[in-house]
């Protein structure tokens, strides 16, 4: 049995692939009492620039209810952006750290 | 002991081979007596529906409707059911594409990633997404 | 840890360097990813040291692909063993 989870979002919120990505994160942690974490790299790191409307609600809601949020200081670096244009709640981390998330989970899903 | 694998469909017929793959793999997994739960998601969520009868002019060369033939689903989720594996859809993605009202396919559950997928995850041993 | 990977958008075998990190890493190929385990393009997979790279049969049948021999051609039936019982981790790239 699965007691922890990545979801990695790897798209920016145009592309439904976030939301989806972000729906599952917060039904599982919320209904499925998994350990979840949100981790967001390449253009995934758009989501949490405050995305108006249901996308940045829920990913608020995530955070509140004890979700975590990573999200990868490389590719933040690349799109010209630091965590001061990301949301609260969310923690800037390294290779190496999404490297651990995925060894220390029991499952990594790609959104 | 026999382990279930959980798959997370993304996408849906002919726009690649990410849904033939997720089926043909969940055959094997059932072949060796372990078991399959797949969660329509996005997209696949098409592959869930019964197809709607047809009668009227459809022009495609047989060699077209050979081709897009072999990415239609129908018979091999139906199968992969009978073999014990369990399908659902969700249901919201469903909505979102305006087919929340077609039949589905024989055994294909209603669902939701709220509740089915979460009760799919119980049971998981391994769990894997397949998508762009 | 197995990746399975069904793009030639490279930005997958990024990805791929991300979360594998310095853990012992094999491929498996499929849909147009199958493309990776031709001669010409085999060299794209190089810097990320994977251990060992497959290829779906079915993917092959559908393309007209001549392997590079480092690429193993694999059935559904090897690929569900290798996922149930070869690696600690499955991921989707």
């Amino acid at each position: 049995m699965l007691h922890s989870m990545n979801v990695v979002v790897r798209k920016a919120p145009g592309d439904e692939a976030a939301i989806l990505g972000l729906r599952a994160a917060w039904s599982v942690m919320s209904n499925g009492g998994l350990d979840t974490q949100l981790v967001y790299i390449n253009d995934g790191v758009f989501n949490l620039r405050g995305v108006p409307g249901y996308i940045g609600g829920l990913l608020e809601r995530f955070i509140e209810e004890g979700g975590t949020v990573s999200v990868l200081r490389d590719s933040l670096e690349q799109r010209g952006l630091t965590q001061d244009d990301l949301v609260d709640g969310v923690t800037v981390v390294d290779q190496d750290d999404i490297a651990d998330l995925v060894q220390d989970a029991d499952a990594t899903v790609t959104f | 002991m026999s382990k279930t694998v959980t798959m997370i469909l993304r996408s849906g017929s002919t726009e690649n081979d990410d849904a033939n793959f997720c089926m043909e793999l969940a055959e094997a997994i059932l072949s060796r007596g372990d078991g399959v739960n797949i969660f329509l998601y996005g997209n696949a969520c098409n592959l869930g529906s019964k197809p709607v009868p047809y009668d009227g002019r459809s022009p495609i060369s047989d060699a077209l409707r050979e081709h897009m033939d072999s990415f239609m689903l129908s018979e091999k989720i139906e199968g992969i059911i009978a073999k014990g594996g369990k399908i659902a859809t969700c249901h919201t993605t469903e909505y979102s594409r305006g087919i929340e009202g077609l039949d589905y396919l024989e055994g294909v559950e209603w669902g939701d990633v709220g509740n089915t997928f979460n009760r799919y995850l119980l049971s998981t041993d391994l769990l894997i997404s397949i998508g762009r | 840890m197995l990746f399975l990977l069904n793009s030639l958008d490279p930005v997958r075998l990024d990805e791929a360097r991300i979360m594998g990190g310095r853990e012992d890493k094999s491929l498996l190929l499929y849909g147009d990813a199958a493309y990776y385990a031709t001669q010409s393009m085999f060299n794209k997979l190089a810097g990320l040291e994977f251990e060992e790279v497959f290829v779906s049969e079915g993917s092959l049948a559908s393309r007209n692909i001549t392997l590079d021999q480092g690429v193993e051609a694999v059935g559904y039936d090897k690929i569900a063993d290798m996922i149930i019982n070869d690696h600690d981790r499955v991921v989707s790239l």
